[in-house]
């Protein structure tokens, strides 16, 4: 019986091309899956059933022409983050300001996956506008992690990471602003990449931090998201900060030489972590790395400590910007009765917005407001260039920079939602990327006694994917984690 | 720097949201715990400095030509609306 939950894509693919399993079948088996697990892990928001098997369907009855292109991404079901904006799908941001909301237009990555035939298995919950490193800002409920359901799954991409790591999906995507694909995908064990910033286009992404979020891969292999990253990345008008790149396809080369690259360790990073599971994974990788040959040095980055202070000033003020635009007028909730337009604004803003939301907009607006946008603001993004300046500086040095993801694995549901600093100070080491631009990736290195994961994070320089894919690849299968079985069965 | 109740109500007029008294506490308390840790960035040595708004350089915004293209229908625009009227978005009263 093949065994279609644990297939990758590749393999999926081939079952669909060679017509021994039909599309049908394929959506079904993981729609099962959903129906046996999902009252438990909580990844999904929405899914419409019937359209996903009308979709398959659809395509199946393609495939009798022996002559149809079948595409990678033919008949694969993927979820998405419930930031991605899908046509006619309800798409809530997890936030009771667009709980009804139906957008009118798809995402340029869903027009993407859905011109190659790829049908969208469901919305994933998330942190609500995709603020939080849990999935407990959401406004609806807590995604579980499926390693530990008394634990979360990470955030604000814990609803798309869940359910790849409990096999719901064999691939969901993601968005990464400070590294909400990089830390769930390290908490759920799976597979997390943000590309370049201007990589992958963001129309249609709903906005939090225009000049940080990206849209990424989830996936359960270093070739998954090297195949899907091919999909998704691509020049779009419609955003004039995605750029005119060379199309690529990420997954040619990944067993490729990789005696070319040079490691660089992110020593101090790792020197401050306190977890010793953390810590063992990462030495662990780092004398695989040294063993196969490769030049591995240490790597210093002079201006890391002021990283969590300059992204949370830098992305709360362009958020202050994007949420503007929730004012109860033309989409979304609105406060009634009001009796006039501005208690309108003022009430519909307050009822919608969840606690954390409201935080992060208090914090950007005083951050841009007279007397104190040059203290914060400016000079937040001041230091943004010195912190870029420590990356370039590196990357002449090295091909690959190592390190941790997360100070710890998963940690318990309320465990730091009474303390917002604590909260924020965990994404220590993934906001540098985002500041700088760079391409990241989380990569399951090892599992706690507890059988928690536990993940490492491979960074490389600006659009430098194809060496980052290819290093990740071999430690992926140098590494050979074996996962013990999930709890849930 | 410290953070006053005046602050406070000050950036949620800006920010169009309102508070309780005890929210609003609450949120001065946890505003001046965040505010010292950001004060971090004053030690930066940024004297000569730009700023960095984009973390991947563009030479000059993308033109396209100036020819009309695909664009939403008023329908389309309109059906997510929580009140409209002949073709627009209604709100409530906005003159005094």
């Amino acid at each position: 019986m093949l065994d279609i939950l644990t297939s990758s894509l590749t393999q999926l693919h081939k079952h669909i091309q060679n017509r021994t399993v039909s599309v049908s079948e394929i959506c079904q088996v993981f729609l099962d899956r959903i129906a046996e697990v999902d009252e438990r892990v909580r990844a999904f928001v929405n899914i419409d059933s019937d359209a996903v098997l009308k979709r398959a369907m659809e395509i199946d009855l393609k495939l009798q022409k022996k002559d149809f292109q079948v595409d990678r991404f033919t008949g694969i079901p993927i979820a998405l983050k419930d930031v991605i904006v899908t046509l006619g799908q309800k798409t809530t941001c997890g936030s009771k300001m667009l709980e009804g909301y139906i957008p009118p237009y798809d995402a340029t990555v869903v027009e993407r996956l859905k011109a190659k035939g790829a049908i969208v298995l469901g919305k994933t919950n998330c942190d609500e506008f995709a603020m939080g490193s849990s999935t407990e800002n959401s406004a609806f409920f807590v995604t579980r992690n499926p390693w530990d359901l008394e634990r979360v799954p990470g955030g604000s991409s814990g609803g798309s990471a869940a359910c790849v790591a409990a096999f719901e999906a064999p691939v969901a995507l993601g968005t990464d602003t400070g590294g909400s694909i990089r830390q769930p995908a390290a908490f759920c064990g799976i597979v997390g990449l943000k590309p370049t910033y201007g990589r992958v286009s963001r129309y249609g992404l709903v906005a939090f931090a225009s000049s940080l979020d990206q849209i990424g891969p989830l996936t359960r292999s270093v070739e998954d998201a090297a195949s899907t990253l091919s999909l998704l990345a691509g020049p779009d008008p419609r955003d004039s900060t995605c750029l005119e790149l060379d199309s690529i396809d990420f997954a040619a080369n990944l067993n490729g030489d990789i005696s070319d690259l040079r490691i660089g360790v992110a020593r101090d990073w790792i020197d401050s972590v306190r977890d010793p599971d953390t810590r063992k994974a990462l030495e662990k990788a780092i004398r695989i790395l040294e063993g196969s040959g490769l030049t591995v040095e240490d790597v210093a980055f002079p201006n890391q400590g002021l990283s969590i202070a300059t992204y949370y000033l830098v992305a709360t003020a362009e958020a202050s910007a994007n949420l503007a635009r929730y004012d109860g007028v033309r989409f979304g909730y609105r406060s009634t009765p009001t009796t006039d337009l501005e208690s309108m604004y003022r009430k519909t803003r307050s009822e919608g917005f969840g606690p954390e939301v409201k935080r992060r907009i208090m914090l950007g607006t005083f951050a841009l407001s007279s007397g104190y946008y040059d203290a914060y603001y400016k000079q937040a993004s001041k230091v943004r260039r010195l912190i870029r300046e420590d990356f370039l500086a590196a990357f002449k040095q090295v091909d690959i920079i190592l390190g941790p993801v997360t100070p710890t694995p998963a940690f318990k549901v309320g465990e730091k939602t009474d303390d917002p600093l604590e909260m924020y100070l965990s994404d220590v080491f993934t906001v540098s990327a985002n500041l700088a631009g760079l391409p990241g990736l989380s990569l399951p290195t090892a599992f706690t006694e507890r059988g928690l994961p536990v993940g490492l994070q491979l960074l490389a320089s600006h659009f430098e994917e194809e060496k980052l894919l290819r290093a990740a690849h071999f430690l992926e299968s140098e590494l050979a984690v074996e996962k013990p079985s999930l709890p849930i069965g | 720097m410290s953070i006053s109740l005046a602050d406070a109500k000050r950036t949620a007029e800006l920010a169009k949201l309102e508070f309780d008294t005890s929210e609003l506490s609450l949120f001065v308390e946890q505003f001046q715990k965040v505010l010292d840790h950001f004060e971090s960035i004053q030690e930066a040595k940024t004297n000569h400095v730009e700023p960095l708004y984009q973390p991947v350089s563009q030479q000059e915004t993308p033109m396209r030509s100036d020819k009309v293209e695909r664009q939403m229908q008023q329908g389309d625009a309109l059906r997510a609306a929580p009140s409209k009227e002949r073709g627009h978005f209604r709100v409530p009263r906005v003159i005094d």
